[in-house]
């Protein structure tokens, strides 16, 4: 299991408090636990049953900040061996959830 | 051609040797009543009615048999003020597997038994479980589980588990050494009586000098520990939460304050 | 074109707010209050937020309920150390609020193998904890048990499904003590073939046991119909009598089967036809 600790830069805080969860931690899913915060940066924090991942999760939240304005908080991600599509969907669909909250 | 006692027909023998036979109805499961107390077994019937269930698993009609003794019991002492106490003597390899089992619902006839041994315990009838032997998923579930405190041998032959090794591996696609591997470090994972005495689910631990053979130090020690159990099931609450003084269990403590606590 | 709402498809957290009243849903020790199980990571098994257990607090025809909903898709539903004491805890307070005066209904969405094999004994002791809670839970008020499927509800759950006082099943589900594997593992392909469907099914599917009287209601996988089987058992209250006092009547059936006979797909039902007697 590798656990990987991503800090990125948030643009925007939420202007109310936002719980979000998505997804459930089954082979080939993933579960995404959303909580806002002050501040200014997105703790992510990534538990994966993918060992040497690290890279590829740098990666994909990487792409993911180019197209989505991240809120600052943290988010929980518990990993059962998703797709990088897979768990593009289920982060986008938080991110676009707490942007509508 | 000789017939190998099962340890749980042994200690039921050697603890209640003056025993009268209480409501026997099947040979697989043998309650006798000595001074006041009644003690239950649940031992090999290689003549079982049901051929699953003939080396001293708990089937259909151990179940239901568990729950017609249990049951007996608790109405016969229904207006009394003094309840007879239960002592569970347990050595049981499993639940019976079979076709007929499942298709005749020994889920349900487990719960009979389950239900019956529950119910004793909360009209006030002390249950104290001596585990002599295997104490497997389902069957110790039906048969010693609801008790309201757990006594276990010191022997490398108690094991208690909620499935045998080579079919936990299979299903948790592990090799059964990687499993004794992680059971070092997960105590709820391991089969044998030192790491389960270490999760707060167990009264006391027995050394005794013979499991299978038990000298009469050995009976003295355990009928005297199971005495004491009993008293103190008397002087406690009914229920189980008995079992969670364990840092092994603490998860569990804290599940409960904060479940209640934002209830 | 089917307009049917899957309660299959759903996982737990949606199983919990379809039973409930819209809009009454309050979840307890969820997905935000990081209470998971100790003992997975340490396997290199990555946990779930709720640990596979869901707790909802709300109403059911506007009566007060609690619904706890196992998510079958996280270990295959297994109860380990976390999950097993959720459950367990919100049958016991929904109890002792009962006996203090606030009648609370009880739901329980079965969908489980039984024990956790990574936390086997702590599992297994949470088991005896449920059934504990249900024992007593039950004389106070309606425990209604829900079995839809996929995974069906086996080992020690399925002990705890029969102590239920109502269960409602789909076709789809199966109840059974021991898992296919296990039993043609411990006793041969012969004695059951855990790769034939239909015979696993004929055994222990949902609608076997609904013939032979295990469980109350046989519904459909849809919504609106589960939520309404749910709601007729609440409405009937604490029952008179459980299956688990028919214990005559099971030992003199099972007594007097003849077991040179292997079972076939349509022994149980006439074994039990007629019905299960109460004590």
């Amino acid at each position: 299991m590798e656990k990987v600790t991503l800090t990125l830069q948030a643009p925007k805080t939420l202007d109310k408090s936002v719980q979000l969860q998505n997804g459930v931690v089954s082979s080939g899913d993933l579960e995404v636990v959303f909580e806002s915060s002050d501040g200014d940066t997105l703790t992510v924090i990534i538990k994966s049953s993918v060992d040497n991942s690290a890279e590829r999760w740098k990666a994909l939240f990487s792409r993911i900040q180019q197209f989505n304005s991240v809120p600052a908080g943290r988010m929980l991600i518990n990993d059962f061996g998703a797709s990088p599509g897979v768990v593009r969907l289920r982060v986008e669909q938080v991110l676009d959830e707490a942007e509508h909250a | 051609m000789t017939n190998v006692k099962s340890r749980g027909a042994v200690w039921l023998e050697r603890l209640a040797p003056a025993g009268a036979p209480f409501l026997p109805l099947i040979d697989s499961v043998k309650a006798v009543e000595q001074d006041g107390a009644i003690y239950v077994a649940v031992v090999p019937d290689p003549n079982n009615h049901y051929p699953r269930a003939r080396t001293g698993e708990v089937g259909l009609l151990e179940g239901w048999t568990l729950a017609k003794t249990i049951s007996t019991i608790v109405k016969e002492d229904a207006d009394k003020a003094e309840k007879r106490p239960i002592v569970a003597i347990v050595d049981v390899t499993s639940q019976a597997y079979g076709r007929r089992e499942e298709a005749f619902g020994i889920h349900q006839a487990l719960a009979g038994s389950v239900a019956a041994y529950a119910k004793a315990r909360e009209a006030g009838h002390p249950i104290v479980s001596l585990i002599v032997g295997k104490a497997m998923s389902g069957a110790f579930l039906a048969h010693g589980y609801q008790a309201n405190r757990i006594l276990a041998l010191d022997d490398p032959k108690v094991l208690i588990h909620a499935m045998g090794k080579e079919s936990a591996a299979r299903i948790t696609l592990r090799s059964v050494a990687e499993l004794d591997k992680f059971a070092a470090k997960v105590p709820p994972m391991a089969y044998d009586i030192k790491h389960y005495a270490e999760l707060g689910l167990l009264e006391k631990l027995l050394k005794v000098s013979s499991a299978d053979d038990p000298s009469e130090e050995d009976v003295k020690q355990a009928a005297d520990e199971i005495a004491a159990a009993i008293q103190k099931a008397k002087e406690s609450p009914r229920d189980l939460r008995n079992r969670l003084c364990s840092p092994n269990r603490k998860a569990t403590s804290e599940v409960r304050r904060l479940v209640k606590e934002a209830w | 074109m089917h307009n049917k709402e899957s309660f299959i498809e759903l996982g737990a957290r949606q199983r919990a707010k379809a039973i409930l009243d819209s809009g009454s849903f309050r979840e307890i020790l969820g997905p935000f209050d990081g209470v998971e199980s100790p003992w997975l990571e340490p396997q290199g098994i990555v946990p779930q937020s709720d640990d596979g257990m869901v707790i909802a607090k709300g109403t059911i025809q506007g009566k007060d309920a609690v619904v706890v909903a196992i998510e079958g898709s996280f270990q295959g539903g297994s109860m380990g150390e976390v999950s097993g004491a959720k459950m367990a805890t919100a049958i016991d307070l929904a109890a002792e609020d009962c006996l203090a005066g606030k009648p609370t209904i009880v739901v329980l969405c079965l969908e489980t193998g039984g024990v956790r094999l990574q936390e086997a004994n702590l599992g297994l002791a949470s088991i005896a904890d449920i059934h504990a809670a249900i024992v007593r839970a039950r004389e106070v008020t309606p425990v209604i048990g829900v079995i839809a499927g996929t995974v069906g509800c086996f080992g020690g759950m399925s002990i705890a499904a029969a102590l239920c006082s109502y269960l409602v099943v789909t076709k789809e589900a199966r109840l059974g003590l021991n898992g296919p594997q296990v039993i043609e593992q411990e006793a041969g392909i012969r004695e059951y073939n855990s790769k034939d469907k239909p015979f696993i099914w004929q055994m222990t599917g949902g609608e076997v046991r609904s013939r032979c009287g295990f469980v109350d209601k046989l519904v459909k996988d849809d919504v609106p119909e589960i939520k309404k089987a749910v709601e007729e058992c609440a409405e009937k209250g604490v029952p008179e009598h459980f299956r688990t006092g028919c214990i005559d009547y099971f030992l003199e059936t099972l007594s007097s089967y003849d077991t040179a006979e292997q079972a076939q797909p349509g022994t149980a039902e006439k074994l039990y036809e007629g019905g299960f007697k109460h004590d």
